[in-house]
């Protein structure tokens, strides 16, 4: 059954009003926002705009000071990361977010301890999960071992794992050559058209980010500057005048 | 009143002690992150080196007691700045921010200490003569001279070594290796050689910590077991690294003690004492005044 | 070949069945009491060293482990002597308690971390330590005695011992390699990266510490029945830096490291009984040149000794092939 035209479906998440200082000169000022499902939205903005805080914020790593996180429904705010996480919203980080001394394959494996419970159907799950990821030939190796781009995929597998309905990619591009990021972001599409997950994307790539989201949001100072289709936000002056600077 | 004016003094005798000997192994914990567990056989080493030196000074030579005492006094801190110095840099050095490996090395080192100092020493008890003698009336309670002049000293070093830390070179470098040591090494602190210079201080203090304990106890090479134990308290509640949270927490379990076992025996009070420290860990484990720990 | 990776040889397993074996054999047939005392040491102390490795894999020293072998000790021999129990219901109730102990022990302290954690664990032995010695009802200073096996178990005491260290130390390991072993290591490893995942951290570091206190309760009411006396200074904090002098010397590595660890020393332990200044110092001794040389203990040497070996076949074998090349083309090196 298809929506009809101009209607829009039950978010998967949505903020409201989060606000809030995080140390140092990281705030956030009376953001909201929607996530729809099964879309892929681009979180970017110049360095300090607050997009690492928005995400540790709605994945609970973080708690702000005012506002309210809806994730499926359900009331969020002020829930801890391992709460959400059982949700449904899986993320990856920055920096570690490997098990650096262990296989590959045990590091995908622990990504599905929460959800599944029988020997057989992890060890399915680890081996579709990796296939997805490029990473079936090197399950035995460390992933300490490992070249940058492939422990870049296996922190996304690990978050995957558990196949959340909300993926969350926090700099999946950085320190990737050319290559490696086209590879990159062919996975991420794959993963939204083949298993339907939503995933938010915080990068500083822009124009790969342009290039896989369905919708871009652009923060500035805490704020929301700017929220709409690729196109759009090309177009948008605020934008413009945001990441070049005024005389531009 | 006057009792409790005499527990007060006590709180001052016995936590002097345990103030230089916690402050050696706060510093040593603080800036190399390193558990020196055979801690106690410096101060067992120092408390019987004198203890068996002094006879031999003051008898055949007669050499005056005090004398014999300096000497022997100065020696023996000589004599374990060099060995610890030899220590570190044979093999703590190796195991610096390793807690299980410092802490099972200084076990093996701490067995072998113990080992070598009863077949040196034997394991019965000996005693020096005191170097003041007599007790002095303060306020209404009755202070031992020979333990006001460990007071003295233990606020004479614990200042001088607050100088040291704050003002000196080596001070700053020893505060800055504890914060963080990469970042010390970038600004060009040679780490290897500061870790050194705060082990053998730490170590000192447990010397002199030693040596000014050896006329009021009977010296064995046993003694260190019942002070390390009561040190690493210390040194936890405190905050690990803390030189003042080190002396509050001396005084602390003192008072716990001189109060405690007054009016309950030793026993309860060393339950009180562990039970504090549990508390603490589990609240604070920064302890008075450490820095701020990581807890899941 | 990532170290998690690596299968269980087959070869290790059959050896490891053989000396096991062989043990038991001995432990039914001698009648030498020594031998049957020193047989049941090791096995106990192999045990014990084990439970402490076990909490290890979650990145925790437990000090504590004396402390609930102390208390299932103390449980089992109140309820043998004072209350008749049966054998085997005692060392049941002793293993009980240990692990209800230490669930409470983990709720309240499992949050902190690292030497923190490790400290909490040496004065929670030391608290132990003082109750027992200030407590009438457990015999205070002299503890309690006449801890007696059943008249049926004569001569079956060291084989029981041994095949119940055995199984233990079997089930560790099996715990270990499955799938919530490697949750325990991935914990180690990334705590965070787990929490993130949906995993219940503190729920498993506690499971962690509570399977690994049942096993060493285990250890503390045998001790009770091999001993026959217990007293406070047996299950001081002394004990478990001994089971971790055991676990180090041996290998962290692998569990059968905590065996070899503690066979090893405690043959020394006792081939040094009675000169006790050189006791100490050929036990520190040992404990200092295995940390500074062998830091990844006795398996630690064996693994480089068995990647050396590998190492050389391959370059034998290769410059053999070389020389092979260089022949067959008619080639000569220069």
């Amino acid at each position: 059954m298809s929506t009809p035209v101009g209607e829009e479906k039950e978010p998967l998440l949505a903020a409201e009003g989060i606000s809030g200082h995080f140390g140092g000169l990281k705030a956030l000022n009376n953001l909201s926002f929607k996530v729809q499902p099964g879309e892929v939205l681009g979180l970017i903005g110049p360095n300090g705009a607050g997009k690492s805080t928005t995400f540790n914020v709605i994945s609970g790593h973080t708690r702000a000071t005012r506002g309210r996180i809806y994730f499926r429904g359900e009331d969020v705010t002020g829930l801890r990361a391992t709460m959400i996480s059982r949700r449904g919203f899986g993320r990856t980080f920055q920096h570690s977010s490997l098990l650096r001394s262990m296989s590959v394959y045990d590091n995908i494996l622990v990504g599905t301890m929460n959800g599944l419970r029988d020997h057989a159907s992890r060890h399915r799950r680890v081996l579709e999960t990796a296939e997805l990821l490029g990473l079936e030939t090197m399950l035995d190796q460390t992933a300490g071992a490992l070249p940058h781009g492939r422990q870049r995929m296996l922190s996304i597998a690990i978050a995957f794992a558990s196949r959340p309905v909300l993926l969350g990619l926090d700099e999946p591009l950085t320190g990737l050559n050319s290559t490696e990021s086209n590879f990159a972001i062919a996975i991420i599409r794959r993963i939204q058209s083949e298993c339907g997950t939503t995933i938010i994307l915080v990068d500083h790539n822009m124009h790969s980010v342009m290039g896989i989201s369905n919708r871009i949001m652009v923060l500035n100072y805490g704020e929301l500057l700017a929220s709409g289709t690729p196109a759009e936000i090309r177009a948008n002056p605020e934008v413009i005048k945001a990441y070049l600077g005024d005389g531009a | 009143m006057g009792l409790f004016i005499q527990l007060l003094f006590n709180t001052l005798e016995i936590g002097s002690v345990y103030v230089l000997f916690s402050l050696g192994l706060t510093l040593i914990f603080g800036t190399m992150k390193v558990i020196n567990f055979a801690h106690g056989q410096f101060f067992a080493t120092t408390a019987l080196l004198i203890s068996s030196s002094v006879p031999m000074l003051t008898g055949p030579l007669g050499w005056p007691v005090w004398a014999a005492y300096i000497a022997s006094f100065l020696a023996s801190i000589v004599l374990i700045g060099v060995l610890s110095v030899g220590l570190y840099l044979t093999s703590f050095y190796r195991f610096t921010r390793d807690l299980l490996g410092s802490f099972t090395l200084s076990l093996g080192i701490l067995f072998i200490g113990q080992g070598i100092l009863l077949a040196l020493f034997g394991g019965a008890p000996r005693s020096t003569p005191r170097l003041v003698s007599g007790d002095i009336t303060v306020l209404g309670g009755v202070v031992n001279s020979q333990r006001l002049l460990i007071f003295i000293v233990a606020v004479a070093v614990t200042i001088g070594l607050n100088m040291l830390v704050q003002r000196s070179r080596i001070g700053n470098a020893l505060r800055a290796v504890a914060d963080d040591y990469e970042a010390a090494m970038l600004q060009g602190i040679r780490y290897r050689r500061i870790s050194c210079y705060g082990f053998a201080l730490g170590s000192v203090l447990a010397a002199v910590a030693g040596g000014l304990i050896a006329p009021l106890v009977s010296a064995a090479p046993a003694i260190s077991d019942d002070y390390l134990v009561k040190a690493f308290i210390i040194v936890i509640v405190g905050g690990l690294g803390s030189i003042p949270g080190a002396i509050l927490a001396s005084f602390l379990i003192a008072a716990i003690e001189s109060f405690g076992g007054y009016y309950f025996d030793l026993t309860s009070a060393a339950i009180v004492s562990n039970i504090l420290v549990i508390l603490f860990l589990l609240v604070r484990p920064r302890g008075f005044m450490g820095q701020a720990v990581k807890v899941v | 070949m990532g170290k998690s990776a690596r299968k269980p040889s087959r070869t290790g397993a059959y050896i490891v069945a053989g000396i096991f074996a062989a043990v038991l054999i001995y432990s039914v047939s001698t009648q030498n009491r020594y031998g049957q005392s020193f047989v049941m040491w090791i096995a106990l102390n192999s045990l014990a060293a084990a439970c402490l490795r076990f909490v290890l894999l979650i990145g925790e020293k437990n000090v504590a482990t004396a402390a609930f072998m102390g208390i299932s000790a103390y449980a089992t021999a109140i309820v043998t002597v004072n209350y008749g129990w049966p054998f085997i219901a005692s060392i049941l109730l002793g293993s009980v308690v240990a692990g209800v102990g230490s669930y409470l022990f983990g709720i309240v302290s499992l949050r902190i971390k690292g030497p923190y954690f490790m400290l909490i664990g040496f004065s929670f032995t030391a608290l132990m330590g003082l109750i027992y010695t200030k407590w009438d009802y457990v015999g205070s200073n002299a503890g309690i005695v006449g801890i007696y096996a059943p008249p049926y178990m004569d001569g079956w005491l060291p084989a029981l011992v041994v095949t119940l260290c055995g199984a233990w130390l079997l089930a560790l390991y099996l715990c270990e390699r499955s799938s919530l072993g490697k949750l325990f290591q991935a914990i180690r490893d990334n705590d965070s990266l787990v929490a993130s995942v949906g995993v219940n951290i503190i729920s498993v570091k506690i499971l962690c510490l509570v399977i690994a206190s049942v096993a060493v309760g285990f250890v503390g009411s045998l001790t009770a029945f091999t001993n026959t006396i217990i007293s406070p200074p047996d299950f001081q904090f002394s004990v478990a830096v001994f089971l971790l002098a055991y676990v180090m010397i041996g290998g962290q590595s692998h569990i059968v490291g905590s065996v070899l660890g503690a066979a090893m020393l405690t043959c020394l332990d006792q081939a040094l009984q009675g000169h006790s200044e050189w006791e100490q110092i050929v036990f520190g001794g040992a404990i200092v040149t295995s940390m500074l040389f062998a830091p990844d203990g006795l398996i630690g040497l064996w693994t480089r000794f068995v990647e050396r070996l590998a190492t050389a076949r391959w370059n034998t074998a290769s410059s053999a092939s070389e020389n092979h090349l260089s022949r067959g083309t008619g080639v000569s090196k220069q």
